[in-house]
Formats: C-alpha cells, structure tokens, sequence
C-alpha cells in the first residue's frame, strides 16, 4: 500500500510540471508590422532611429510577398510555410463550390451536434465549434514539439489559435454578431435615416428627458431555434446643462464627456433570461451630446476577462492577460475603418479610435517582455497597415506618427532584450489606391458574365471545366492584359495567373500601382463602368501585383538575403532553434 | 479575503444547522424525508405501472410542500439573518477595491450634490445629472493606493462614505443613497454566493 502510495505522488509530481524547455535560455522574437512598406520606411529613415539601428548592425531587405498579397493569404503562408494552393486562404471573402455564396474564409462556426428543441428553444446537448479553415501545421507547433517555448500575439488567422503554446489569436476574431466588425451609430439628426450601411448600421436615437435607451445588437440567439439575434440596452443620460453623459447598462456605468472614448464597457446579452447569456464588451464614443445627440458604439468584441469565443490558447491565457493590463480590442481588425468610409468619424476620430488601439498593442507587448524567458515570442501589430488603407499619399504626416510608434515599440524590445534574434516583418507593403476596376462590369461588357464572376478582392471564378475553362482562362488573360484605362492609356492590371488549386478561385489578378478592384466587384456585383476613380476614404491598398507591394525585412543578426520570401521566414525560424523544416514548406532559411 | 468566505460560510451553515435544530420538529421532518425517500423508491418498484408513478408523484410533491411548512420559522429566520448580511457580504465578496489608476463613477441618489474627495482620487467630471432617475454622478480616478472619506453635501447634510483604492475592507452599510462602482468579483468564476450556499449547504449538513 505504501509503495502504491509512493508511486502515485511520483506520478503525479512528474506529470504535472511544465515539460522541460529545450530552447536553453535562446530567445527570438518576431515583429509582425502588418502593412509595412520599405519604401515608406526609406523616406523616412531619419524618423525611425530604432529601425535604423538594425538596417545598420543587422539587415534590411525587402521581403516578397504571396500572390494574393493579401493579409489572410500571406500571413498563412507566414504561419505554415505552405504557398495559398496549399494552406487554402486565398482572401478575406471565398466561394463555396457547391452553393456559389460567399463565407469568411479563415473560420467557420459549426452548431452543436446534438440539441432537443423545447418551445422555441434548441438546447444543446454538446458544445458549438470553431473550426479553422487555413491547412497546414503552424511553424510554432514543429517549435512546441521540439520542446521550444511559444508564444504568440495576436497572430492573423491563427482562430481559433492552434492548440499549442499560448497564444492569443489576431485577425480572424469575429465581433460578437459573427462580422468582421459592425459598429452602431446613435443620432437624433433627422437628416440622417436610419439604415444597415457596410460595417455598421445607423439608427434613429430618441431622447427623451436627456434621457436615450441605444439597444445594441448581438449574437443570433443560438439557443432559440429562429436563432434571433439578442440584443442588450445602453441607457444615457445627457446632463441637461454640460457636456456629459452617464451610461449604464447591467452593472457597468462610465461617463463620458463630449469628443471622448469610454473605457470598455463589459455587457451582457441573455440568451435565457437570467439563465444564460453571452458577455462582451464596447467602447463609446460621444461625438456629440448637445444639441444633437450623436453616440458611436464600438462593434461588441469578445470580453478576454469570460471569452464566450476561442480566443485564446489556453483558453485562460486571455483572461490572464486581461486581469494584468485590463480590458483589450480582440476583434480580428479592430482599426474602424468603416466608420470613416461611412461619414461616421472624421479623420481626427478615426485617428483617435486607431490610437487607442495602438496602446492597447503597446501593453500587450509591454506585458508580453515582462514574461517571456525563453523561446520565440511573435507580436503583431495592425496600426500601420489600417491607417495606411486611410491616410497613404494624402496624410502622410500622420502616417509617419503610426511607424514611429512602432518603431519606438521595436527599440523597446531592443533595450529590455538585448540578447534575442529580433526579426521585424511586414506580409506586404502599400500603394495609393485611385482608380478602381469593375471585373464583373467588365465580364459583362466582353459576354463573359454568365461563365466568370469576381469576388473578393483578387479572385476571378470560372464556371466551366476541362478544355472550356482552359479556354476561357486564356481568353480573359489575354483581353485583361489588354486593358486600358481611357482616362490615361495605362495598362490596369500588370498579371493574370492562374490558380490549380481545388475548391479555389481560378484567377487571381494582379493591377498596376494605383489600380484595384472596386468594392462593387470585390462584393460579387457589378456597377455602372468599368474603371472610374475610387472616391471612397480608403485610398491606399495593397490588393494588386505583389512584385509591386513587397513586405520589409529586418534582422538584428546580419544576412545575406539574396530574395527572401515570405515563405521562408517559418524556415529560419525553426533553422535558429535546430529544428528542421516539415514536409511541404518550399522556403528556405535566411540564415544559411 | 476570499479565504474568509469559507470561514463565513461554514458559520452560516452551523448556524442554519442549529436554527432548524431549534425551531423545527425534528422527528416530523425525518419522518417527512423517510416518506420521501420512500415515495421515490415507488418510482423504482412500480416503473411498469404508470398509475402508480402517477400518484407516488403526487405524493412526492405533497411531502415536499410537508417539509417546507415544517423548516417553515427556521428558514424564515434564515432569510431575515442572510438579508441583514447581505449587503456587507456582497461588498466584500462581491466587488474588489477600485484598482488605481482605473476611472470608477460615484452615484448619489439626489437631484443635486457637493462632492469632496480624499487626496489622491482626482473627481475628473463635473456633476452629471440624469433627470430620468433623480441621480447624479461623478466620474474618479484613484491615483494611488490611497483610501478615504468621500464627502458629500446635499440639501445641508453631510454624507460620509468610505472610498477604498487597492486593498481593504469595502463598507457595505454607510453612506446611504451614494453608491460606488466598484468592479465586481467573482471567485472561481463564479458568483460568491454560489460558494457561499454550497459551502453553508455542506456544513449544515455535517451537523445537522
């Protein structure tokens, strides 16, 4: 009995500890800059002296992107070191082969299997999944298994995040209503009708006694079987005289002062009433109290203090955090730049909202230093690639504020690292965005329309197999390759190539700098001309030839990059750690 | 402070255990158990018998309506000893002390009000008034550990209420009709009331 005894404590004494690092006190941390463009950072050397410090001791380079060069596309590529035929992200937005609709390409919820329908309800008897859609093995679990310590931040499409190391998940976290962000705008301006526009929707506010109840949408009702969506109550009281506010909702209350951002405000949707609810969490924006009534809310992103979504791995890793630096944006791309294309904020509060995002990346790197002991630690940041979308070319000045801020962060880990591998990257860079080219107006205007169709914002679809779509492949390269733009003769798109993957879009299209598909196109529909001038607040882009957005690359260890590629970078990774490369990574290590 | 809520509950429990030893016949209500025991034995014994499992249903629930008149006085005094309680068990174990740094809101329950506070919690907003509730409300900011006496006047009174910042002891009884937002607290995710019950549930049991 006593040896029994003996041999259960050895077991469990032995199998509860953490297993045993083999990264030997190494450390390698990655800055992933979405959005960083190496011709930027080269007008701007003198403004960027950390950035500069490493193009000195170490190496810049400019880094090539997917084709695609889009963020889900080149960020899987990052992650598994597999090109998009193989991981399968081609784009935000993908067709489904057999229905033809559009989904969300990075992940897909899946209901309970098992559920009994009681009244209008449909209780489940087992738990709703999220299943990620991107193929291939992430670069840090080959890490993990080889006893290397990860930790990953905010890392795009990686939701919900691989099962192993910590990490917390970036890109692809969907609000609470399943979009990639929907805000809700409050007025009382008769001039403004209440109406869904894209990313949110305006609704009429009635005040009444300084008074205004803002019903904020959330998740379809997943427990009802007509899956209504919920929705919670915002009471604000305008104080008669100032310029003040008071909100409340369940048991959170902040006040608010005209042309300011509440701090997060957790809140709650019930499902059952007093049985069951989901939790998030907004911020507020009061852009005006008197004498109109204008309140801004944040899409409801999910609460890291009690995720109700995998946002986390483990699934405490969030909370963790949280209760260390408070509350946090963890909506996938949680810069609204849709407020802005919609009138909603102007440039000075679009540029409010991306800075409060910004110190939320600062203390969640600033909290990431303060743990990380070993291994690699990747951290993500958003802020150069959303504002670039909105100020490229026109606000430079602000935009020159958003790399600084980076770049500070980078001299940050440079001073309280000193010893780590640093790699700063970028999945592609930016160019002006200033015409727009309708594919599916153009399909029409050639007779293709009723065999190809655009969607997303590189994607060309062919419904025809064997020779014919052999045929038509070759037919719309070449009259797409000879395209031009009547307002000046130049050639919009530069390359047309051709996709083998299954279940995937034919054509991808690649345009010139300053040439993009238009929202209309990159939707599925079609407008009224073939190419016209992007008047829209989002002037920049990057959805266009990748030869001509390449990402940029810096090391703190000096290399001699003959043309690295994205995909090569999971590679070196795991060549500084001694680990070798996985079966169908093509890329090879920058520290050869 | 959480550690005292297994203490508090485990008192609670005795206390429970001792109220329903006192003040309820003990014999009717193990008299009353057995029979339910039994009439839940019947759904066992006469599962092929739909008339029977019918009625031993309606047995069951008559015991049970039995027993609630018999812990009928011991409960009721239960409930007027947890209610006095209340408010000062959810003040500890309900919220946590404003964390500094952190804006928290300070609500008085009047038309209108002066508010003094502490050194070291900086009041960042005028009064703002909601119409609707009669209420006003001010936005704070702790900035520091520091701990103190919020005062506020009102019609020529003077209400005195305690701020805590950090680390202590919240007041859950003074200051009537001024409220401070403290964040809520859960332990072991889950409200503090659960552990209580369960906590006080066991306890009564053990001694019972």
């Amino acid at each position: 009995m006593r040896e029994f005894v003996w041999i259960v404590l050895f077991i469990a004494l032995t199998s509860c500890g953490s297993p045993r690092s083999r990264a030997n006190g190494r450390q390698v941390i990655v800055i992933g800059v979405d959005g960083m463009d190496p011709g930027f950072v080269e007008r701007h050397w003198a403004d960027l002296p950390n950035l500069a410090r490493i193009r000195d001791q170490g190496t810049f380079s400019r880094l090539a992107t997917t084709m695609p060069p889009q963020s889900p596309t080149a960020w899987s590529t990052f992650i598994t070191g597999l090109d998009p035929a193989q991981h399968g992200v081609f784009d935000f937005v993908e067709r489904d082969s057999k229905t033809g609709q559009p989904f969300l390409s990075i992940a897909r919820t899946m209901p309970p299997r098992f559920h009994i329908p009681v009244g209008p309800y449909d209780l489940p008897l087992s738990p709703a999944r999220v299943v990620s859609l991107r193929k291939g093995k992430a670069f840090w679990q080959t890490l993990e298994e080889h006893g290397i310590p990860a930790t990953i931040i905010r890392m795009p499409v990686n939701y919900p995040p691989v099962d192993s190391g910590e990490a917390l998940s970036g890109m692809g976290v969907p609000d609470l209503q399943g979009t990639e962000g929907a805000f809700s705008y409050y007025t009382d301006d008769p001039g403004d009708v209440p109406r869904p526009v894209s990313g949110g929707t305006i609704y009429r506010a009635n005040v009444v006694d300084g008074r205004a109840i803002l019903r904020i949408e959330g998740p379809p009702n997943s427990l009802r079987r007509d899956r209504r969506p919920v929705s919670a109550g915002l009471t604000v009281d305008v104080d008669p005289a100032q310029p003040y506010a008071r909100l409340k909702t369940g048991d959170s209350v902040a006040i608010v002062r005209e042309g300011e951002w509440s701090d997060w405000i957790p809140i709650g949707f019930p499902l059952i009433a007093h049985m069951a609810s989901v939790r998030g969490m907004v911020r507020v924006f009061a852009k005006q109290l008197h004498p109109r009534f204008e309140v801004y809310v944040s899409p409801v992103n999910v609460d890291p203090e009690s995720p109700d979504l995998p946002i986390s791995t483990p699934g405490s890793f969030s909370r963790d955090i949280a209760g260390r630096i408070g509350r946090f944006y963890t909506l996938g791309i949680p810069e609204d730049t849709s407020a802005m294309r919609q009138g909603v904020f102007d440039l000075s509060e679009f540029l409010s909202q991306s800075h409060l995002v910004l110190n939320d990346e600062q203390k969640l790197l600033d909290d990431s230093l303060d743990h990380f002991r070993e291994g690699l630690l990747f951290f993500y940041f958003s802020s150069v690639d959303q504002n670039s979308h909105m100020l490229w070319g026109q606000h430079d000045d602000e935009l020159l504020k958003s790399y600084r801020a980076v770049d500070a962060s980078i001299g940050e880990v440079l001073s309280r690292k000193p010893k780590a591998e640093l790699m700063v990257m970028s999945d592609h860079g930016f160019t002006s965005f200033d015409r727009a080219v309708d594919l599916n107006q153009w399909l029409k205007s050639e007779g293709l329309s009723a065999k190809a169709r655009a969607l997303g914002l590189n994607a060309l679809y062919i419904d025809a197999k064997g020779g014919e779509r052999q045929a038509l492949i070759e037919k719309i390269r070449s009259k797409l390759l000879a395209l031009r733009d009547p307002s000046n003769g130049r050639a919009p798109i530069e390359v047309v190539v051709e996709n083998h993957a299954a279940f995937a879009p034919d054509l991808f299209v690649g345009y010139a700098r300053g040439y993009r598909v238009s929202w209309q196109s990159a939707n599925g529909d079609a407008g009224d001309s073939v190419i016209s001038d992007n008047n829209d607040a989002w002037i920049a882009d990057h959805c266009i030839n990748p030869a001509d957005v390449p990402g940029v690359l810096f090391t703190t260890r000096k290399i001699a990059p003959a043309k690295a590629h994205l995909r090569d970078l999971p590679v070196s990774l795991l060549a500084l750690f001694g680990v070798p490369a996985e079966a169908g990574m093509t890329g090879q290590s920058i520290y050869q | 402070m959480i550690r005292t809520l297994i203490p508090v509950s485990l008192i609670y429990g005795f206390a429970a255990a001792l109220a329903l030893r006192r003040f309820s016949d003990r014999e009717a209500v193990r008299a009353s158990i057995n029979r339910m025991i039994a009439h839940l034995y019947e759904f066992r014994l006469f599962i092929d018998t739909p008339s029977l499992i019918f009625r031993a249903q309606m047995d069951l629930l008559r015991e049970n309506l039995r027993l609630l008149r018999l812990i009928l006085l011991p409960c009721a005094m239960l409930a007027v000893f947890f209610v006095a309680l209340f408010p000062q068990l959810d003040a500890w174990y309900g919220h946590t002390p404003l964390p500094p740094g952190e804006p928290s809101v300070i609500t008085a329950q009047f038309d209108d009000a002066v508010l003094e506070a502490p050194a070291g919690i900086a009041v960042e907003t005028p009064p703002v008034h909601s119409v609707h509730d009669h209420e006003v409300s001010w936005r704070v900011r702790p900035l520091g550990k520091v701990s103190g006496e919020l005062r506020l006047r009102h019609d020529g009174h003077l209400i005195v209420k305690q701020i805590v910042v950090g680390s202590g002891w919240i007041d859950g009884y003074t200051g009537r009709g001024v409220g401070i937002h403290y964040p809520r607290r859960t332990v072991f995710e889950a409200n503090w009331m659960v552990w209580f019950f369960l906590l006080s549930g066991i306890a009564a049991l053990v001694y019972r």
